[in-house]
């Protein structure tokens, strides 16, 4: 499995044969990455978001988010 | 040239996604739009996968808060690409009512990041004033990528009204040009009827005629004769720099049917303009019709072409080859376009003539019966005088039941001066007599 097929979990589209493997490195870092920022950004994000929830309903929504 | 601008338009859409510049990824240019595309959303897949679980459950707490906690967390807290990896996980009801709440600069934002494939059931639900707005504030960021992807999900009102918000033409174009889903650029060009016009102008106006070639390979072909026949109307100017695009990215193929299906009064306007008429243009039409199954639609534009041109036409090494000229004759039979294919053979050189002649001695004695049958039908005495002297001029290459059924059309028609002619066999220089024309005739015939 090459290192694009590993970051997207698909084999790529058979045009993507002509490109080099650093080619291929790149791109599956850039994926990589992405993944990686927008999985940060999300629990960040739900931090964020219980300190503008009431105290009244911060359990609720702790529990509903399985913290 | 359209696989270059589209191509270009994916790149784009992957940076974005990948939150890098276009130039980051330079090295894709050699990798077809199609290909791009699928790899998109492979990529897309992959990071709405990742998190799943997580953004599900994001969703489903934000049932629990009111509509105004909702808006503010959203914007405080998630930021636009989370609402974007929530949107289309949040029931579309809901999802309308806190569209309506949300500054249009920050819906604008989350349209930037959303996958509309993920969303199509809250972009249906959100109100079509809101998509206006949010449209011309992306208009007016140049978001026309973003507005391409989400124009096929919108329903048809909603799309009606969004385009009111997009005043200027080019913008439509150009949204019109990096649509996803291109079979609905029909009932785009249905919704904005209105703007065929400018659309053309805007072309013309920016240099944008890749846009329109693009737009017109993708519509059916009574909105490409809509098209065409609008743009007959433009002047000299517009039209050469319509024809001189075609000429420079290849794209007759896709301009050859709209030319057949344009209206006959459109045709012969196209028709007065010396661009069209030059060799070089010929060449390419002539060969786009050769590599594209399209003399069916050629003949019947080669018939009304001033006759200088149709000498130039058949005067191409390319129209005078063997399997060219069987494929004129295929053409002709399969269309019933014999009138058109008379006034084309008779301006061939002798021998290309001879064969083509020859070609159509082969045909199969039923397929030459009804030929002469439709022959027949316009062999009468409305005949311009020019079609019955190019009959008699190729009358000895002609097979013998072609030149009987010509004699006895000419006997219907009164035209004792062919009949002369044809009968005596040989003497191929013979003219019929000049006879005053019947009736003035675009078709020449």
């Amino acid at each position: 499995m090459s290192d694009l097929e590993s970051a997207t979990g698909t084999p790529p589209p058979d045009e993507f044969v002509r490109l080099d493997p650093d080619q291929h490195a790149h791109l599956a870092d850039l994926v990589e990455s992405a993944a990686r920022r927008r999985s940060e950004a999300l629990g960040q994000a739900i931090d964020e978001s219980l300190r503008h929830i009431p105290a009244l309903l911060r359990g609720p929504v702790r529990r509903s988010l399985g913290l | 040239m359209t696989e270059q601008l589209e191509r270009s338009a994916e790149i784009t859409k992957l940076a974005r996604l990948l939150d890098v510049t276009v130039k980051d990824l330079a090295y894709l240019e050699h990798v077809s739009a199609a290909a791009l595309a699928e790899f998109r959303e492979q990529v897309t897949d992959r990071l709405f996968a990742g998190d799943a679980g997580r953004l599900k459950r994001v969703a489903m707490s934000s049932k629990l808060l009111p509509i105004p906690l909702t808006v503010k967390i959203a914007q405080l807290a998630f930021g636009p690409m989370l609402c974007a990896a929530t949107s289309g996980l949040i029931e579309p009801e809901r999802a309308a009512r806190i569209s309506a709440r949300v500054p249009i600069p920050f819906l604008g934002d989350i349209a930037t990041m959303m996958d509309p494939r993920r969303a199509a059931d809250v972009i249906a639900a959100v109100p079509a004033q809101v998509v206006a707005q949010v449209g011309r504030h992306l208009i007016e960021r140049d978001e026309y990528v973003t507005m391409g992807r989400f124009v096929s999900f919108l329903p048809r009102e909603t799309l009606r009204v969004a385009l009111q918000e997009i005043p200027d033409d080019a913008a439509l174009l150009r949204v019109a040009f990096v649509l996803e889903g291109k079979d609905r650029l029909d009932e785009l060009l249905d919704v904005a009827r209105d703007r065929i016009l400018g659309l053309i102008r805007a072309a013309h106006e920016h240099d944008m005629w890749g846009e329109v070639l693009d737009l017109i390979s993708n519509l059916n072909l009574a909105n490409r004769a809509e098209l065409g026949d609008l743009a007959a109307t433009q002047d000299d100017d517009v039209l050469d720099a319509l024809i001189g695009a075609a000429q420079r990215m290849q794209a007759w193929p896709d301009l050859l049917p709209v030319i057949a299906a344009m209206s006959p009064p459109s045709l012969h306007r196209l028709l007065q303009v010396p661009a069209v008429l030059e060799t070089d243009v010929l060449d390419q039409i002539a060969t786009a019709a050769t590599q594209h199954d399209g003399w069916g639609e050629l003949l019947p534009i080669a018939a009304v072409l001033p006759p200088e041109a149709r000498r130039r036409l058949v005067a191409l090494p390319l129209v005078q080859r063997d399997d060219v000229l069987a494929a004129i004759i295929d053409a002709a039979v399969a269309t019933r376009a014999w009138p058109a294919l008379v006034p084309l053979v008779a301006e061939l050189p002798p021998d290309p003539r001879r064969r083509a002649a020859q070609a159509i001695g082969r045909l199969p004695a039923p397929v030459l019966t009804a030929a002469l049958a439709e022959l027949g039908s316009v062999l009468t005495a409305d005949l311009a005088p020019s079609a019955w002297a190019a009959l008699v001029e190729i009358k000895d290459d002609l097979p013998d039941p072609v030149r009987r059924a010509i004699v006895v059309s000419a006997q219907g028609a009164g035209r004792d001066d062919v009949v002369a002619v044809l009968s005596a066999g040989s003497g191929r220089a013979a003219r019929p007599r000049p006879r005053p024309e019947p009736r003035a005739d675009p078709s020449g015939l």
